[in-house]
C-alpha cells in the first residue's frame, strides 16, 4: 500500500485546452495503418492515437499549438472525424501514489501488465466514464472525461485521498 | 479510578506491559496493555458479564477470542461515531476507549428482561411465527418490537471517511497463520504478485496462541517470514482485514479496519472496503472451535478451550483461578497443560470419550492433572458467572466440582465460508467429525487447518494445533443446552422443531433462528446439525448443511457505501457556463443528472415570482437560456437518412438540407422513449437532438441498433452533447439581439424560418443555429463549441441590455411549454404512451418507410379509442390550482394530470393530462381529485397560448 506521504505527493492538474479528435469508421472497413489496431494500445506522440474500440480512436496532441485537424492522416471516406476538443477535458494525475488514487475508483489492474506504458483504456472512476492513457512508464496518467463531469471527477479523485490540485 | 487486574498473569504473553491503555466499560474505568483486545482486557480485569442474550436476556460472557464471538458484542463511540455490535474479541485496545454493553435494562449486570428466561416454557422456538397463528400477532407486537434489535442504531450522520480500493493480484492468500504464510512466501518468491490478507493485528495465526517461551523456533520463523514478505515489492500484506465474501467472477470483498472510533482524532479513514480480483486464491482461514453441549453451558465463564489458551499465552490472562476442562478431543488438553504451567489450578479434565490415550492426555496425567474419561457434565452451576459443575462419571455417580471457569472443546471446524461463497462443496468427514472441502473451483486452494490438515513450521516443528478431531453430538440431552448463545437456541428447541416436523436443515434454521445472529452460526451451525442428525436418526452427511452466504462477518453500511455518499452519491454534471450562471444568481437544482438553474430570483423574490417574471420577459421581449444538456448526436454516412428514418416514428429522409423537423422515437413496443428536433446539415449528415435526460441513453440505444441489428448500415452516430454548448435566445426581440452579435449568419425572417438550421461564424466560433422553440416564441438555439459558451453568453447579455434581456431557468421554460402544450417525454408520457395518444397519429400513419416500433402500433390495444390521450386543462376554480399527479374522475379514474403550472400569460392555473378518450372530450368539464379535495377543470386541446403559432413563426 502506497503510504500517505506517497499519496500526498500525488498531483492532479487540468491540461490546457488542446485539439482532440474522435475518429470512427464503419464496420468491415480495412484498418488504416496510421491508427493502432490492437486493443488498448496507443501510437504517438505527435499526435497520440488511442485505440478506444474496434472502430473508434481518440487523437490528441501534447501541445495546444498543434493543428490536429490539418495534421490528421488522410483517412478514407469510410472514416468520420469529429472535433471533441471542447467536449473532453484532459486531467493528469502524477506522482508516487497515482495508481493508488486511481484504483480507489477504477476496477482495472492499474499498473498491471495489461496497462503498461503507452496503453489506454475506456473505464470508469466510480460512476464517471473516463478514458485512461498512460503515456510512458512511471506514475503518470491522463484522464479524459466529459467536460460536464470534470469538477465531479476532480473532487471525487480528491475525496478518497489527500492529493494536491494544481 | 481503576481496579487491579486480578486475572493477569505475571510475565509472559505478547502484550507490551510498558504501555498502559485506560478504557471504560459501562462507565467504569479499567486498564489494559498495548497488544490487548478489549475482550482480553475485560477478562484481565475480571469483567464477566459483557452482554445479554437476545431472547431470554441471560448473562453473557466472552466465549471466544476471535471472529466467531457470539456474546461480547459491544457498542463504541458516541453520536455519529457510534458503532454497535463490535466484537470485543477483535477490537485492539486503545487508550481512552469507551465501550458499553448493548442490552439489558437497567443494566447488563442486572437486567429485568431476564424475566423472559423464567417464562422460557411459554416462549417456544418460533414463538414469533406462532403468534401469527394464535391468538394474534397484535397481542405481542408491542413487546416483540421493543425487544427486537441487537445494538443501538446511530442517530447522527457519520463524520468519518470510508475508502474503497480495488486491487489485483496473481495469488490472494487469506489468512496469515502458518499455512497462509508458507503459501504467501512460496508464491511471492516465484515472482508473482501476492496479496496476503489477515484479520488479526499481527501475522502468525495460531502461533500467537503458543506460549512465547516454548515456541522460540516458531517465533524466529515467523519474524523471518514476515521480514521476507515485507522486503518483497511484489507482496502486499493487509492486516486487520477480513475477507467477507467471494462474489461473481471471484471478486473478493474485504474490510480493512484502518482506525477505530477514537474520539477527537480525525483518522485517514475509518474502514477501507477492498475489491480484490485474484487469478488464484489460497484459503488459509483456519478453524473454529466448537462448543460442548451440556446444561447451562452458556454461563459467563464457560469458554472455548482454544480461546482460554489464547488469552493465557498471548495476552497473559487467566480466564479463571480454578478451571475445569470439558472436552471430547485431545486438543483441549493443551489448554489444561498451559494453564497448569502458569500456576492456574485445574479442577479436572472431563473427557466424554471412554478412553483418552493420546500423547496429550498422557502428558496431562504424567503432570498430575486429574483426567476423568467417560464423564458427562450434567450441569454448569452459577448465576452471573460459573461457580461449579455437576459431572456424571463413567460409573454413573454424580459429583459436584467447584470452578470459576470452564474451558470446553468439541474439536475444530474448518472455516470454509469463503470456499462455499465461491461455489465450493463441503462433505462431512466421519473420521474427523467435521465438514471439509470437497469440490471447488480450480483456482481456489484450501490449505492448513481449513483443509483439516496439520501444518508444521519450520519443518518438523508442529504448529499450534493438531488435526481437527471433533466428536459431536455425544452429550445432547433435552435439558437446556445452548447451541446458539446469542439467539438463545437450545438443544431442546431443536427437539421441539423436529417434533413439529421441521427436519430439513434449512427449515430448522428459519424455525429456530439458529445461526441467524451476528456471528451467523460460526459456533452453532455444526452443533445444531449434529443434534438434528441425532434426533432424526440420520447421519450428518444425510442431514446436509445450510448455505454460507456473504458476508462472512458483519460489514457496516458506511463501508459498503464507501466513497459514494453525500455529493458523491452519483455523478453530477455542470453546464459549460456554470460559474457564470452562479454569478447571475441562479438557483441550481438537479435535472436529469445536471445542475441547472431553476430560476434567477432577484433579492428576496420567491421561486414562483422569479419564474413568472422570467416568463413575462420572454413573452414580451427576450430571454436567454443555457440548454447545453440537450442531447446532440451527429449521424453521418451515405445511409444516414435511412438510419434516422428508422430511429424516428416520422419521416426525416425528406428533409431538405438546412431544414429541421420535430420527431418521436419509439421502442419496439411502439412506446415513446424520446423526442426532439432532427436537422439535416448536409446530404449525408443529420443533427439529432434528444431530451437532456435521454442524451446518453439514446446514444447507447442507437449504438446498439447499429452494432447488433444493422451492422451493414453505412452510417455512424457520434454523441457530441458536451462538445457543443447550447445557448437559446427566445422572445420577440431575439432576432434583434442576435443581429448585434459578430456573425456572418443571416437570421432575418426570410433567411431563416422556423425549423431551419444555419451554419456560420459567430463571435469567432464555427456555430450551428437551429431556429426551434420550446417556449413558443421566436427562438434561436445557438450551438457553439463549449469553450466559447461563456464568451457568447456575455456578448448576448451585453447586446441584449437594450431589450432588458433576462436569463431564464427551467421553471420558466416548463411553464411556457405547458402554455404551448408541448410534450415533455417522461412527464406527459408513461410506459404505455404511443404516438397517437399524443396526437401524433397522422404524421406516423403517413410514413411509408419502416421504423422501430412500427409493427406494435398496429396492435388492437394501441388503436383503442378510449386510450389515455394527451389533453390540455384549465382549472375552473381559481383557488384550487391544478397539480401534477392529481386524478381526473368521472365514474371512476379517467386519467391524471401530467404537468401543471400557473400561467402568467393566461392568468390561470393550467395543465396537461392523459385522459381516457380525451380528444373526444374537448370542451367538457371534469372533476379533479387531489389529496381528498375535488375541483372542476375544463378539458381543452393542448396549447392554450398562441394556438395559431403567430409568435413562433414571428
Amino acid at each position: 500500500m502506497a503510504d500517505a506521504a506517497a499519496v500526498a505527493a500525488t498531483t492532479l492538474r487540468e491540461l490546457p485546452l488542446a485539439p482532440k479528435l474522435l475518429v470512427q469508421c464503419r464496420p468491415n472497413v480495412a484498418p488504416d495503418s496510421a491508427l493502432p489496431s490492437d486493443p488498448n494500445t496507443v501510437s504517438g506522440p505527435g499526435p497520440w492515437s488511442l485505440w478506444l474500440g474496434p472502430r473508434e480512436w481518440l487523437i490528441y496532441a501534447d501541445s495546444g499549438a498543434v493543428d490536429l485537424l490539418t495534421r490528421t492522416p488522410e483517412l478514407p471516406a469510410a472514416y468520420v472525424v469529429t472535433d471533441v476538443s471542447s467536449g473532453l477535458t484532459a486531467l493528469e494525475l502524477a506522482g508516487p501514489g497515482a495508481a493508488e488514487v486511481l484504483t480507489a475508483g477504477c476496477g482495472l489492474d492499474i499498473g498491471g501488465p495489461q496497462l503498461s506504458a503507452n496503453s489506454c483504456a475506456q473505464t470508469h472512476y466510480h460512476h464517471v466514464p473516463i478514458i485512461l492513457h498512460r503515456p510512458a512508464a512511471g506514475e503518470r496518467w491522463r484522464l479524459f472525461v466529459d467536460r460536464s463531469l470534470t469538477r465531479y471527477l476532480r473532487d471525487s479523485l480528491g475525496s478518497q485521498h489527500e492529493i494536491r490540485h494544481l | 479510578m481503576t481496579a487491579a487486574q486480578l486475572h493477569r498473569i505475571d510475565g509472559g504473553g505478547r502484550i507490551d506491559r510498558t504501555r498502559r491503555m485506560h478504557f471504560s466499560f459501562d462507565g467504569r474505568w479499567y486498564y489494559g496493555f498495548a497488544g490487548d483486545t478489549l475482550a482480553s482486557a475485560l477478562l484481565a480485569n475480571g469483567v464477566r458479564v459483557v452482554g445479554r442474550s437476545f431472547k431470554y436476556h441471560r448473562p453473557r460472557g466472552v466465549l471466544s477470542a476471535g471472529v466467531e464471538e457470539p456474546n461480547a458484542l459491544i457498542a463504541i463511540g458516541e453520536g455519529g461515531r457510534l458503532e454497535p455490535n463490535v466484537r470485543a474479541t477483535l477490537l485492539p485496545l486503545f487508550d481512552g476507549l469507551r465501550a458499553r454493553s448493548q442490552r439489558g435494562w437497567p443494566g447488563v449486570r442486572f437486567d429485568l428482561g431476564r424475566t423472559a428466561d423464567a417464562l422460557h416454557g411459554l416462549l417456544p422456538p418460533a414463538f414469533y411465527h406462532k403468534t401469527f397463528m394464535w391468538p394474534s400477532w397484535h397481542c405481542f407486537e408491542g413487546l416483540i418490537r421493543r425487544a427486537a434489535g441487537v445494538g443501538p442504531a446511530r442517530a447522527a450522520a457519520d463524520p468519518d471517511r470510508y475508502q474503497v480500493q480495488n486491487a489485483h493480484c496473481d495469488v490472494l492468500v487469506i489468512g496469515a497463520g502458518p499455512a497462509g504464510l508458507r503459501a504467501a512466501l512460496a508464491a511471492a518468491e516465484s515472482g508473482v504478485r501476492v496479496l496476503l490478507v489477515e484479520q488479526d493485528t499481527d501475522l502468525g495465526g495460531s502461533i500467537l496462541s503458543e506460549p512465547v517461551a516454548q515456541s522460540a523456533a516458531q517465533n524466529v520463523w515467523l519474524v523471518g517470514v514476515a521480514a521476507r514478505l515485507q522486503a518483497m515489492p511484489n507482496c502486499r500484506v493487509l492486516l486487520r482485514t477480513t475477507c467477507n465474501g467471494v462474489h461473481e467472477r471471484h471478486v473478493v470483498t474485504a474490510v480493512e479496519r484502518v482506525s477505530d472510533a477514537v474520539s477527537g482524532i480525525e483518522p485517514i479513514a475509518r474502514e477501507r472496503y477492498w475489491r480484490i480480483r485474484a487469478a488464484q486464491m489460497v484459503l488459509a482461514t483456519g478453524a473454529i472451535e466448537q462448543p460442548v453441549l451440556f446444561p447451562c453451558n452458556d454461563l459467563p465463564g464457560v469458554m472455548l478451550a482454544g480461546s482460554v489458551r489464547q488469552y493465557l499465552n498471548r495476552y497473559a490472562v487467566a480466564c479463571g483461578h480454578k478451571v475445569a476442562v470439558v472436552t471430547n478431543d485431545d486438543d483441549a488438553y493443551r489448554t489444561a497443560l498451559d494453564l497448569a504451567a502458569c500456576g492456574v489450578s485445574i479442577a479436572a479434565i472431563f473427557d466424554s470419550r471412554p478412553q483418552a490415550n493420546g500423547a496429550l492426555p498422557e502428558l496431562a496425567r504424567a503432570q498430575g492433572l486429574p483426567v476423568s474419561t467417560g464423564a458427562q457434565v450434567t450441569r454448569a452451576l452459577g448465576g452471573r458467572r460459573v461457580t461449579g459443575m455437576r459431572v456424571a462419571a463413567a460409573d454413573g455417580s454424580v459429583q459436584q466440582f467447584s470452578c470459576d471457569a470452564i474451558a470446553m472443546s468439541s474439536g475444530w471446524q474448518p472455516t470454509l465460508h469463503l470456499f462455499c461463497h465461491a461455489g465450493g462443496k463441503l462433505k462431512f468427514d466421519v473420521e474427523r467429525q467435521c465438514l471439509i472441502p470437497h469440490e471447488g473451483p480450480s483456482n481456489i486452494r484450501v490449505v492448513g487447518q481449513a483443509a483439516g490438515v496439520q501444518v508444521t513450521v519450520p519443518d518438523g516443528i508442529a504448529a499450534a494445533r493438531g488435526p481437527t478431531g471433533a466428536r459431536l453430538g455425544a452429550t445432547h440431552r433435552s435439558d437446556r443446552c445452548w447451541i446458539d448463545f446469542q439467539y438463545d437456541v437450545t438443544a431442546r428447541d431443536v427437539e421441539i422443531a423436529v417434533r413439529e416436523n421441521y427436519v430439513s436443515v434449512e427449515h430448522l434454521k428459519r424455525y429456530t433462528t439458529v445461526g441467524m445472529s451476528v456471528d451467523q452460526g460460526k459456533t452453532s451451525n455444526l452443533t445444531a446439525l449434529a443434534t438434528l442428525a441425532q434426533l432424526t436418526g440420520r447421519s450428518i452427511a444425510e442431514t446436509g448443511t445450510t448455505t454460507f452466504r456473504p458476508p462472512f462477518a458483519p460489514v457496516t453500511l458506511a463501508t459498503i457505501a464507501a466513497g459514494r455518499t453525500g455529493r458523491f452519491y452519483r455523478p453530477s454534471r455542470e453546464l459549460p457556463t456554470h460559474a457564470l450562471q452562479a454569478e447571475l444568481g441562479a438557483l441550481f437544482e438537479e435535472f436529469g443528472g445536471w445542475q441547472r438553474p431553476v430560476a434567477y430570483p432577484h433579492g428576496g423574490e420567491s421561486l414562483a415570482a422569479a419564474s413568472e417574471r422570467e416568463v413575462r420577459a420572454v413573452r414580451s421581449s427576450v430571454g436567454i437560456f443555457d440548454g447545453s444538456p440537450l442531447g446532440k448526436i451527429l449521424v453521418r454516412g451515405p445511409q444516414a437518412a435511412l438510419l434516422v428514418d428508422r430511429l424516428y416514428a416520422n419521416t426525416m429522409s425528406t428533409l431538405a438540407v438546412g431544414q429541421a423537423r420535430y420527431g418521436l422515437m419509439l421502442n419496439e413496443q411502439g412506446v415513446i422513449i424520446d423526442d426532439g428536433v432532427c436537422a439535416r446539415l448536409a446530404d449525408s449528415e443529420y443533427w439529432v437532438s434528444t431530451t437532456s435526460a435521454g442524451a446518453t441513453r439514446i446514444a447507447h440505444w442507437i449504438d446498439e441498433w447499429l452494432q447488433c441489428e444493422w451492422p451493414e448500415l453505412e452510417a455512424i452516430a457520434t454523441p457530441v452533447t458536451s462538445q457543443w454548448a447550447t445557448v437559446t435566445l427566445a422572445g420577440p426581440r431575439a432576432r434583434d439581439v442576435f443581429s448585434l452579435l459578430a456573425t456572418d449568419i443571416d437570421v432575418s425572417a426570410g433567411a431563416c424560418k422556423h425549423l431551419q438550421t444555419r451554419r456560420g461564424t459567430l463571435e469567432g466560433y464555427d456555430c450551428r443555429i437551429l431556429r426551434v422553440s420550446f417556449s413558443g416564441e421566436l427562438s434561436y438555439e445557438i450551438n457553439i463549441p463549449a469553450d466559447g459558451a461563456e464568451r457568447l453568453w456575455r456578448k448576448c447579455l451585453e447586446a441584449g441590455r437594450a431589450f432588458d434581456i433576462t436569463p431564464f431557468g427551467i421553471e420558466a421554460l416548463m411553464t411556457m411549454r405547458i402554455e404551448k402544450g408541448f410534450l415533455h417525454v417522461g412527464s406527459d408520457t408513461d410506459g404505455t404512451t404511443v404516438p397517437d395518444d399524443v396526437g401524433f397519429g397522422p404524421a406516423v400513419a403517413k410514413k411509408r418507410a419502416d421504423f422501430i416500433g412500427r409493427r406494435s402500433l398496429d396492435l388492437p390495444e394501441n388503436r383503442r379509442a378510449d386510450r389515455l390521450q394527451f389533453v390540455g386543462l384549465r382549472a375552473l376554480n381559481r383557488d384550487r390550482p391544478l397539480v401534477a399527479g392529481a386524478h381526473l374522475v368521472d365514474r371512476g379514474s379517467a386519467g391524471y394530470v401530467t404537468s401543471a403550472c400557473f400561467s402568467p400569460s393566461l392568468d390561470a392555473s393550467i395543465g396537461l393530462a392523459l385522459l381516457r378518450g380525451g380528444r373526444a372530450r374537448y370542451g367538457e368539464q371534469i372533476r379533479v381529485f387531489d389529496d381528498g379535495i375535488e375541483s372542476l377543470t375544463e378539458v381543452l386541446a393542448p396549447g392554450l397560448y398562441d394556438p395559431r403559432g403567430l409568435h413562433i413563426h414571428g
